[in-house]
């Protein structure tokens, strides 16, 4: 579960750009057409020599085929949910930062909105200016490192909605300042004690 | 040359029913117990459980359609080998 208070909100949520999937969909084609090049070499391999079929071989042939694909079935939604849950979660508040690596390694970050001093977008190379994606570096208050994602999709957009997000929180904090404020300038003044700074500008 | 190497050897493997069932029993394990887990990952650290549910029904039924895949193949070739 996402660490996020009840009276939080999630506003946005930003993934990686799709193109960091492209070098998993290989992976998967090939392992889709193993059983093809399995086949193939089966000519060229006594097969028939080590195996003893009691029945029709393509028979167990199509059983290790299904087999094969629900592996690569398996395997897929393993580089998906990898993927999936790599996340930049902004809510009203907070940014989170979610790493997943595998299946049992989960990293997860967070630094408030109003702590964001700097936001940088790097957009290096051909393919990430055509194809929209980039680092963001946001830096923020305090003696917490850098933060940096990697591969986001739209990163101009995503920074200028963080500034967005930041501006609002802004808002919200001088408004909760100014209501803290307005009671206190409605009551009675305490008495002012007699000063005898010569400084003080209400010595006249 | 490999091809000649592995007719050298007088090894025969007999593919049974029995030795199929077990092979087919592994992987539906490895597979329930793998599905338990990334079930777990979309519920407790996704972020809508709509889509949760939408991936949920899209990985069931294909490893359901994949695995009587292979159960048909593995009963088909039972029902010939008795």
């Amino acid at each position: 579960m996402i660490e996020i208070d009840k009276n939080e909100r999630i506003v946005r949520t930003v993934r990686k750009h799709w193109l960091v999937l492209v070098g998993d969909v290989f992976i998967l084609i090939f392992a889709i057409a193993m059983p093809v090049i399995l086949l193939v070499a089966g000519h060229y391999l006594p097969i028939e020599n080590i195996l003893t079929f009691i029945g029709p071989a393509w028979q167990v042939g199509g059983f290790f085929l299904f087999l094969w694909l629900t592996a690569v079935w398996m395997f897929g939604f393993l580089l998906w949910t990898d993927y999936y849950l790599d996340v930049l979660i902004v809510t009203d508040k907070r940014v989170f930062d979610i790493q997943q690596h595998g299946l049992f390694r989960r990293e997860s970050s967070a630094f408030r909105i109003d702590r964001i001093q700097n936001i940088t977008v790097e957009v290096k190379g051909v393919l990430q200016t055509f194809l929209d994606f980039g680092t963001i570096r946001i830096e923020t208050a305090g003696e917490r490192e850098d933060f940096i994602a990697n591969y986001i999709s739209h990163p101009y957009e995503i920074k200028k909605f963080l500034n967005e997000c930041q501006d609002i929180a802004a808002d919200e904090s001088q408004a909760v300042h100014f209501a803290r404020a307005m009671p206190a300038a409605g009551t009675k003044a305490p008495p002012q004690s007699q000063s005898t700074n010569p400084s003080d500008p209400s010595i006249a | 040359m490999f091809a000649a190497l592995l007719s050298s050897f007088d090894i025969s493997i007999p593919v049974t029913p029995t030795i199929l069932m077990s092979l087919f029993l592994l992987v539906a394990a490895i597979w329930g117990v793998f599905s338990m887990i990334v079930r777990y990952h979309w519920r407790e650290y996704g972020t809508s459980a709509l889509e949760s549910a939408k991936i949920s029904v899209i990985y069931f039924t294909g490893s359901g359609i994949l695995l009587f895949g292979a159960a048909i193949f593995l009963a088909l070739y039972s029902l010939n080998a008795a």
